[in-house]
């Protein structure tokens, strides 16, 4: 049982994995008392952890996301572009499955999806990092040096901050680094507890010609980024004041900081500022394992950032993923003039089934984000368009009608690898004046909660006679103010039959325009579903682990629970190759 | 009339009873943070119980709490292993056998990552590893088919020690 703090829309995905004590150890299930076996009573054995084969954990593998070949790994550092080759630098333990031991590990990649596994490019080998080299950001110099700020923690557990840098800028690999030995360059201040003081951001350029990072922290509950400044990177000042603060919000990590155009698509270096640009601050928050988003301006005189709406400052309003994500970070590609994001993407299975297959972790396909300047109070956030070259033939379905209460079945050759696009067109736009108040809906449950308009969407991962399935939905409602909400859902509690799985729906709203249909577009790649509803305005990642629906057992489904409409459903459907993620052909340079 | 002696310094009565009236700053450590915890009782006289309760550090009744889960997790492996050799029935043996592996693994992949996180700060590890460490407690338990196992104080131990360290963890995020 966890605090009730740490519930959050019911519970905490990162660590609600134990099932309910009071129903384990030591009390006897009914009617063994009057006489019958407890062998007759399946629901013992089932919490035992599922008798997982050697296939069903391959399954689970995917094939063209990037993860290591094995062991833990968790949020992504210092992405950054650089003669030619994109660069992953991640937190990874080399000797287990599990949290622990940490190094940065290192992949290259000309595309960002045929990724290259290189050699572990820093392990804690000095005194200001021995505790683990933990999470950073790259800033790239006008000048061509890179800069690379990472937090370091020290025998004595404090948390510092270290400079490294390539060791030969000529290496387009960027394999060896460097760290500068008079780190650390930056300590806690006083004030500021030696345990909550993490993971620079990339640095911008001030006014002034100084350059700003953030470091996340919190005071008491209020979560907040520090700002400091330097002209070399070796020597840093404090600012007098925050970026931002946010009361009971707890420990922000991984704050990232970055601006967006607001008139046009195209991504913006991190140090610009004018007319025309927002600002986005972005926190983890440690207490809920959820990452939010706020949109605002930043005023780099006073160095501070105001949100658009305070009502949905950082922490308490937007999330970058409704789902299984954590620990997000950005860069400028400056090779194509995108704004790009990376998000970790944590198990749902227990940590023993990670021990046994030998496994923990993926990342995201990265995502190209912009400002949406057509609800102008989001981001969007859309695949990047190379993982397109991974797609292979396609099968179109139009307006296939699905009926109120139906399910239909779409016939594809294969469905783990899939790339969708999926339009939904409500039949009679009169239904929507005719919903009643009494279905107002605020979150997204179980998409076996019906009512007037859904829900309705695909079954993912679904086995034919639908002993599990994945359903990815919407669900219009009527909110509590009468106007019409719609939600945007994936419903993990059947994803699987085993019952060590943490299973939840996850979900939230969706802004959707007059004149739009229900659009959405999924990634499925084995164990994880990315899907993105309304071209990238809400989105969600999901991981499943069937036992049932793997292989050619698995299939895909249009599905309707809605009581008062049909709907009807066009498609475009591309089976997607593998990645063929290895490790760089260093001995054959 | 003789002074009084140097070494004897004389309190004041208000003195005195301002001493008596002072909890000691560890005990009120343990009772705040057991309180925040699903077992305080257990919580408390675990603590108590060990020379380093008396620290002034969260994250210290962390770790020391991690050390019982270890120390369990041990002695219930070499119970389990007694047992195992006293030819046990098929289906205590499965049990048996799956808990063995279960304590075996608590010991080498949950432990030292909750001490790792502890001590460095990143709590939310220590979270996720405890809780999984309990929860396999609970389900080595469940697998001798609902009457009371032959470890079952073993069992009950470590899952209240898991899921207290994992509480205490959960405090200090």
């Amino acid at each position: 049982m966890t605090p009730a703090k740490n519930d959050h829309r019911g519970s905490d995905p990162l660590t609600s994995k134990a099932t309910s004590f009071s129903e384990d150890a030591g009390r006897l299930p009914t009617g063994v008392s009057q006489g019958v076996s407890a062998k007759s009573y399946p629901s013992v054995r089932d919490r035992l952890s599922y008798n997982w084969t050697n296939a069903m954990f391959s399954w689970q593998r995917t094939a063209y996301h990037f993860q290591p070949e094995k062991n833990w790994m968790n949020d992504p550092d210092g992405p950054l572009y650089y003669m030619g080759w994109y660069h992953l630098f991640y937190q990874y333990n080399p000797d287990s499955a599990v949290w622990g031991n940490i190094t940065w590990g290192h992949a290259v990649s000309r595309d960002l999806i045929h990724w290259f596994y290189l050699p572990l490019a820093m392990v804690p080998d000095r005194w200001f990092d021995a505790g683990g080299v933990w999470t950073g950001s790259a800033t790239l110099l006008p000048d061509g040096r890179i800069v690379m700020l990472y937090t370091g923690d020290t025998e004595e557990s404090i948390q510092i901050q270290n400079l490294a840098y390539p060791a030969n800028l000529s290496d387009p690999l960027l394999l060896e680094w460097v760290k500068y030995p008079d780190n650390p360059v930056i300590v806690p201040p006083a004030g500021i507890d030696p345990e909550e003081f993490r993971d620079p951001t990339t640095a911008w350029i001030g006014p002034n010609g100084t350059w700003r990072l953030l470091i996340g922290t919190k005071v008491n509950d209020t979560g907040m980024a520090l700002i400091y400044e330097t002209t070399n990177f070796t020597t840093y000042e404090a600012a007098p004041g925050v970026l931002h603060a946010v009361n009971g919000t707890g420990m922000w990590e991984c704050v990232d900081f970055y601006p967006v155009s607001t008139n046009s698509s195209e991504g913006l270096e991190t140090s610009v500022v004018g007319p025309g640009v927002k600002h986005v601050l972005k926190a983890s928050l440690d207490d809920l394992k959820m990452d939010y988003y706020a949109i605002g301006t930043y005023d780099p005189v006073s160095d501070t950032w105001t949100p658009d709406d305070p009502e949905a400052d950082v922490g308490i309003g937007l999330l970058v993923d409704y789902g299984r994500y954590y620990a997000s970070k950005t860069f400028f590609d400056q090779n194509t003039g995108r704004r790009i994001l990376w998000g970790w993407i944590n198990e749902t299975d227990t940590d023993y089934d990670d021990l046994a297959k030998g496994w923990a972790s993926v990342q995201t396909i990265p995502r190209v984000v912009t400002f949406d300047n057509k609800t102008g109070s989001n981001i969007l956030e859309w695949p990047v368009e190379e993982v397109e070259k991974l797609r292979l033939n396609r099968t179109k379905f139009d307006d296939v009608l699905v009926e109120a209460g139906s399910v239909v079945a779409l016939n594809i050759s294969s469905a783990m690898q899939l790339d969708i696009s999926v339009e939904f067109e409500i039949e009679g736009s009169d239904a929507l004046e005719a919903l009643e108040e009494s279905e107002a809906i605020i979150e997204c449950a179980t998409a076996q909660n019906r009512s007037t308009l859904g829900p309705f969407g695909l079954l993912v991962l679904a086995d034919e006679s639908l002993s599990e399935l994945t359903p990815i939905y919407f669900h219009i409602a009527k909110s509590t103010n009468g106007s019409l909400t719609t939600l945007f859902c994936a419903d993990e509690t059947r994803s699987t039959k085993a019952s060590e799985v943490f299973k939840k729906v996850y979900g939230g709203p969706v802004p959707v325009l007059d004149d739009e249909k229900f659009t959405m577009r999924l990634l499925v790649d084995h164990s994880i579903i990315e899907s993105f509803a309304q071209g990238g305005r809400t989105v969600i990642t999901s991981r499943v682990y069937p036992t049932e629906a793997i292989y050619g057992a698995a299939k895909l489904f249009l599905f309707n629970n809605a009581t008062g409409v049909n709907v009807t459903a066009s498609l475009e459907i591309w089976q997607m190759n593998s990645a063929f993620i290895h490790p760089f052909p260093l001995d054959e340079m | 009339m003789k002074k009084t002696p140097m070494p004897f310094t004389l309190l004041s009565f208000a003195q005195l009873l301002l001493i008596a009236a002072l909890p000691s700053a560890s005990a009120d450590l343990i009772d705040d943070t057991c309180k925040k915890t699903p077992y305080p009782d257990f919580c408390v006289t675990a603590l108590r119980s060990d020379p380093r309760g008396s620290t002034t550090d969260t994250p210290t009744l962390g770790l020391i709490m991690v050390d019982f889960v270890d120390k369990n997790a041990k002695s219930t492996g070499t119970k389990i292993d007694d047992l195992l050799g006293k030819s046990p029935d098929p289906g205590t043996r499965q049990a048996l056998t799956s808990c063995q592996e279960s304590y075996g693994i608590i010991s080498s992949s949950m432990v030292p990552p909750s001490k790792e996180s502890l001590t460095k700060g990143d709590y939310k590890f220590a979270v996720q590893y405890m809780n999984a460490a309990a929860d396999s407690a609970s389900k080595c338990e469940a697998g001798f088919g609902g009457s009371k196992s032959p470890i079952y104080d073993s069992n009950i131990y470590e899952r209240n020690a898991a899921t207290v360290a994992s509480a205490i963890a959960s405090s200090l995020l």
